[in-house]
Protein backbone atom coordinates (compact mmCIF):
# COMPACT_ATOMS: atom_id res chain seq x y z
CA UNK A 1 0.00 0.00 0.00
CA UNK A 2 1.41 3.39 -0.92
CA UNK A 3 1.26 6.26 1.54
CA UNK A 4 -1.30 7.92 -0.72
CA UNK A 5 -3.48 4.80 -0.44
CA UNK A 6 -3.02 4.83 3.33
CA UNK A 7 -4.08 8.47 3.59
CA UNK A 8 -7.13 7.73 1.46
CA UNK A 9 -8.00 4.74 3.66
CA UNK A 10 -7.91 6.76 6.89
CA UNK A 11 -9.77 9.77 5.47
CA UNK A 12 -12.93 9.07 7.49
CA UNK A 13 -10.90 9.07 10.71
CA UNK A 14 -8.55 11.92 9.75
CA UNK A 15 -10.32 14.13 7.20
CA UNK A 16 -7.63 16.82 7.30
CA UNK A 17 -4.75 14.43 6.64
CA UNK A 18 -3.24 14.68 3.15
CA UNK A 19 -0.02 13.59 1.47
CA UNK A 20 0.94 17.26 1.46
CA UNK A 21 0.71 17.74 5.23
CA UNK A 22 2.11 14.38 6.32
CA UNK A 23 4.78 11.81 5.53
CA UNK A 24 5.33 8.19 6.62
CA UNK A 25 8.24 7.38 8.88
CA UNK A 26 8.03 3.73 9.93
CA UNK A 27 5.73 0.72 9.61
CA UNK A 28 3.46 -0.48 12.38
CA UNK A 29 5.29 -1.87 15.39
CA UNK A 30 3.15 -3.38 18.12
CA UNK A 31 5.43 -2.66 21.06
CA UNK A 32 4.36 0.91 21.76
CA UNK A 33 1.49 3.33 21.22
CA UNK A 34 1.14 7.03 20.49
CA UNK A 35 1.43 8.09 24.12
CA UNK A 36 4.72 6.21 24.49
CA UNK A 37 5.96 7.37 21.08
CA UNK A 38 5.47 11.00 22.09
CA UNK A 39 7.63 10.31 25.14
CA UNK A 40 10.27 8.60 22.97
CA UNK A 41 9.59 5.25 24.62
CA UNK A 42 9.44 2.43 22.06
CA UNK A 43 9.48 -0.36 24.66
CA UNK A 44 6.08 0.12 26.30
CA UNK A 45 2.42 0.67 25.63
CA UNK A 46 1.34 3.64 27.79
CA UNK A 47 -2.25 3.95 28.96
CA UNK A 48 -3.91 4.37 32.38
CA UNK A 49 -6.22 1.40 31.80
CA UNK A 50 -8.12 0.22 34.87
CA UNK A 51 -7.09 -3.36 34.08
CA UNK A 52 -3.48 -2.48 34.98
CA UNK A 53 -2.10 -4.05 31.82
CA UNK A 54 -0.45 -1.05 30.14
CA UNK A 55 2.45 0.96 31.46
CA UNK A 56 1.55 4.03 33.48
CA UNK A 57 3.85 5.85 35.89
CA UNK A 58 3.16 4.54 39.37
CA UNK A 59 3.20 8.07 40.81
CA UNK A 60 0.32 9.26 38.60
CA UNK A 61 -3.38 8.54 39.04
CA UNK A 62 -4.47 5.81 36.67
CA UNK A 63 -7.29 7.68 34.96
CA UNK A 64 -7.98 8.95 31.45
CA UNK A 65 -7.92 12.65 32.26
CA UNK A 66 -5.93 15.51 30.84
CA UNK A 67 -4.50 16.21 34.26
CA UNK A 68 -3.15 12.65 34.59
CA UNK A 69 -1.53 12.84 31.14
CA UNK A 70 0.01 16.23 31.90
CA UNK A 71 1.46 14.83 35.11
CA UNK A 72 2.77 11.71 33.34
CA UNK A 73 4.66 13.78 30.77
CA UNK A 74 5.78 16.05 33.57
CA UNK A 75 7.81 13.14 34.88
CA UNK A 76 9.68 13.26 31.55
CA UNK A 77 10.49 16.91 32.13
CA UNK A 78 7.61 18.45 30.16
CA UNK A 79 6.61 20.88 32.88
CA UNK A 80 6.02 24.13 30.98
CA UNK A 81 2.67 24.99 29.41
CA UNK A 82 3.43 26.13 25.88
CA UNK A 83 2.10 26.49 22.33
CA UNK A 84 2.72 24.87 18.94
CA UNK A 85 5.38 27.28 17.74
CA UNK A 86 8.85 25.95 17.05
CA UNK A 87 11.24 27.32 19.67
CA UNK A 88 14.96 26.66 19.54
CA UNK A 89 16.14 24.88 22.66
CA UNK A 90 12.74 23.41 23.51
CA UNK A 91 11.10 20.06 22.92
CA UNK A 92 7.31 19.92 22.90
CA UNK A 93 4.52 17.39 23.24
CA UNK A 94 0.92 17.95 22.22
CA UNK A 95 -1.86 16.12 24.05
CA UNK A 96 -5.05 15.65 22.07
CA UNK A 97 -8.49 15.25 23.58
CA UNK A 98 -11.98 14.49 22.33
CA UNK A 99 -14.86 16.89 22.84
CA UNK A 100 -15.58 15.27 26.21
CA UNK A 101 -12.09 16.22 27.37
CA UNK A 102 -10.72 12.68 27.50
CA UNK A 103 -7.19 12.36 26.11
CA UNK A 104 -6.99 10.42 22.85
CA UNK A 105 -3.53 10.92 21.42
CA UNK A 106 -0.17 12.62 21.81
CA UNK A 107 2.40 13.88 19.32
CA UNK A 108 6.00 15.04 19.65
CA UNK A 109 7.34 18.12 17.87
CA UNK A 110 10.28 17.60 15.52
CA UNK A 111 13.16 19.95 14.89
CA UNK A 112 11.54 21.19 11.64
CA UNK A 113 8.29 22.12 13.38
CA UNK A 114 6.31 19.12 12.18
CA UNK A 115 4.98 16.54 14.66
CA UNK A 116 5.63 12.81 15.07
CA UNK A 117 2.64 10.55 15.72
CA UNK A 118 1.83 6.89 15.88
CA UNK A 119 -1.68 6.39 14.53
CA UNK A 120 -3.30 3.82 16.79
CA UNK A 121 -2.39 0.36 15.58
CA UNK A 122 -1.10 1.88 12.37
CA UNK A 123 2.11 3.34 11.03
CA UNK A 124 4.17 6.20 12.42
CA UNK A 125 3.89 9.46 10.54
CA UNK A 126 5.13 13.04 10.69
CA UNK A 127 2.62 15.78 10.05
CA UNK A 128 1.72 19.42 10.28
CA UNK A 129 0.22 20.50 13.58
CA UNK A 130 -3.49 20.38 12.68
CA UNK A 131 -3.39 17.46 10.25
CA UNK A 132 -4.88 14.99 12.74
CA UNK A 133 -7.68 17.22 14.01
CA UNK A 134 -11.06 15.60 13.56
CA UNK A 135 -13.47 13.00 14.86
CA UNK A 136 -10.89 10.44 15.98
CA UNK A 137 -8.47 12.43 18.11
CA UNK A 138 -10.35 15.69 18.55
CA UNK A 139 -7.67 18.34 18.69
CA UNK A 140 -4.55 19.26 20.61
CA UNK A 141 -5.71 20.77 23.90
CA UNK A 142 -2.44 21.00 25.80
CA UNK A 143 1.12 21.58 24.66
CA UNK A 144 3.95 20.96 27.07
CA UNK A 145 7.58 21.93 26.69
CA UNK A 146 10.91 21.05 28.25
CA UNK A 147 14.47 22.19 27.58
CA UNK A 148 15.96 20.29 24.65
CA UNK A 149 17.97 17.23 25.63
CA UNK B 1 -12.97 1.86 24.63
CA UNK B 2 -14.37 0.93 21.23
CA UNK B 3 -17.96 -0.39 21.43
CA UNK B 4 -17.02 -3.56 19.51
CA UNK B 5 -14.23 -4.25 21.99
CA UNK B 6 -16.67 -3.73 24.86
CA UNK B 7 -19.15 -6.07 23.20
CA UNK B 8 -16.51 -8.80 22.97
CA UNK B 9 -15.76 -8.38 26.67
CA UNK B 10 -19.47 -8.68 27.32
CA UNK B 11 -19.50 -12.11 25.69
CA UNK B 12 -17.61 -13.46 28.67
CA UNK B 13 -15.38 -16.48 29.19
CA UNK B 14 -16.59 -18.37 26.14
CA UNK B 15 -14.59 -16.05 23.85
CA UNK B 16 -11.31 -16.52 25.73
CA UNK B 17 -10.04 -19.32 23.42
CA UNK B 18 -10.71 -17.15 20.35
CA UNK B 19 -9.07 -14.11 21.91
CA UNK B 20 -6.01 -16.10 22.93
CA UNK B 21 -5.78 -17.65 19.49
CA UNK B 22 -5.89 -14.21 17.88
CA UNK B 23 -3.29 -12.95 20.34
CA UNK B 24 -1.01 -15.85 19.41
CA UNK B 25 -1.37 -15.54 15.64
CA UNK B 26 -2.17 -11.88 15.00
CA UNK B 27 -0.84 -10.10 18.09
CA UNK B 28 -4.19 -8.45 18.68
CA UNK B 29 -4.23 -5.99 21.58
CA UNK B 30 -6.43 -8.14 23.80
CA UNK B 31 -4.83 -7.56 27.21
CA UNK B 32 -7.53 -5.35 28.66
CA UNK B 33 -10.21 -7.81 27.53
CA UNK B 34 -8.35 -10.81 28.93
CA UNK B 35 -8.04 -9.18 32.33
CA UNK B 36 -11.62 -7.91 32.32
CA UNK B 37 -13.10 -11.28 31.34
CA UNK B 38 -10.91 -13.61 33.38
CA UNK B 39 -10.42 -11.37 36.41
CA UNK B 40 -6.93 -12.84 36.53
CA UNK B 41 -3.61 -11.16 35.82
CA UNK B 42 -0.52 -13.15 34.88
CA UNK B 43 1.40 -9.97 34.00
CA UNK B 44 3.80 -9.03 36.79
CA UNK B 45 3.86 -5.28 37.58
CA UNK B 46 7.31 -4.69 36.09
CA UNK B 47 6.11 -6.05 32.72
CA UNK B 48 3.07 -3.81 32.38
CA UNK B 49 3.11 -2.18 28.97
CA UNK B 50 5.86 -4.43 27.65
CA UNK B 51 3.91 -6.05 24.84
CA UNK B 52 6.18 -9.05 24.21
CA UNK B 53 6.25 -9.98 27.89
CA UNK B 54 2.51 -9.42 28.29
CA UNK B 55 1.80 -11.60 25.29
CA UNK B 56 4.05 -14.34 26.59
CA UNK B 57 2.46 -14.19 30.06
CA UNK B 58 -1.09 -14.39 28.72
CA UNK B 59 -0.32 -17.22 26.31
CA UNK B 60 1.34 -19.16 29.12
CA UNK B 61 -1.75 -18.50 31.23
CA UNK B 62 -3.93 -19.76 28.38
CA UNK B 63 -1.95 -22.96 28.12
CA UNK B 64 -2.11 -23.49 31.88
CA UNK B 65 -5.87 -23.03 31.83
CA UNK B 66 -6.30 -25.37 28.88
CA UNK B 67 -7.69 -22.58 26.73
CA UNK B 68 -5.06 -22.85 24.01
CA UNK B 69 -4.21 -25.85 21.91
CA UNK B 70 -0.49 -26.58 21.74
Amino acid sequence: MTFQDFVRKVQPQFPQLTVANSRPTSPYVEGYNCIAWAANDTDHWWWPDPQNQSFWPAEIRREVTLDAFVQAYGLKGYLERSDATLEPGKQKIAIYAASDGRPTHAARQLTDGWWASKLGQQIDIEHEFSALDGPTYGRAVEILARPAR
Amino acid sequence: MHPAYQAIIGMGAEVLPMILDDLRHNSGHWYWALKAISNEDPVVPRDRGSIKKMKSAWLEWGHTKGLLRA
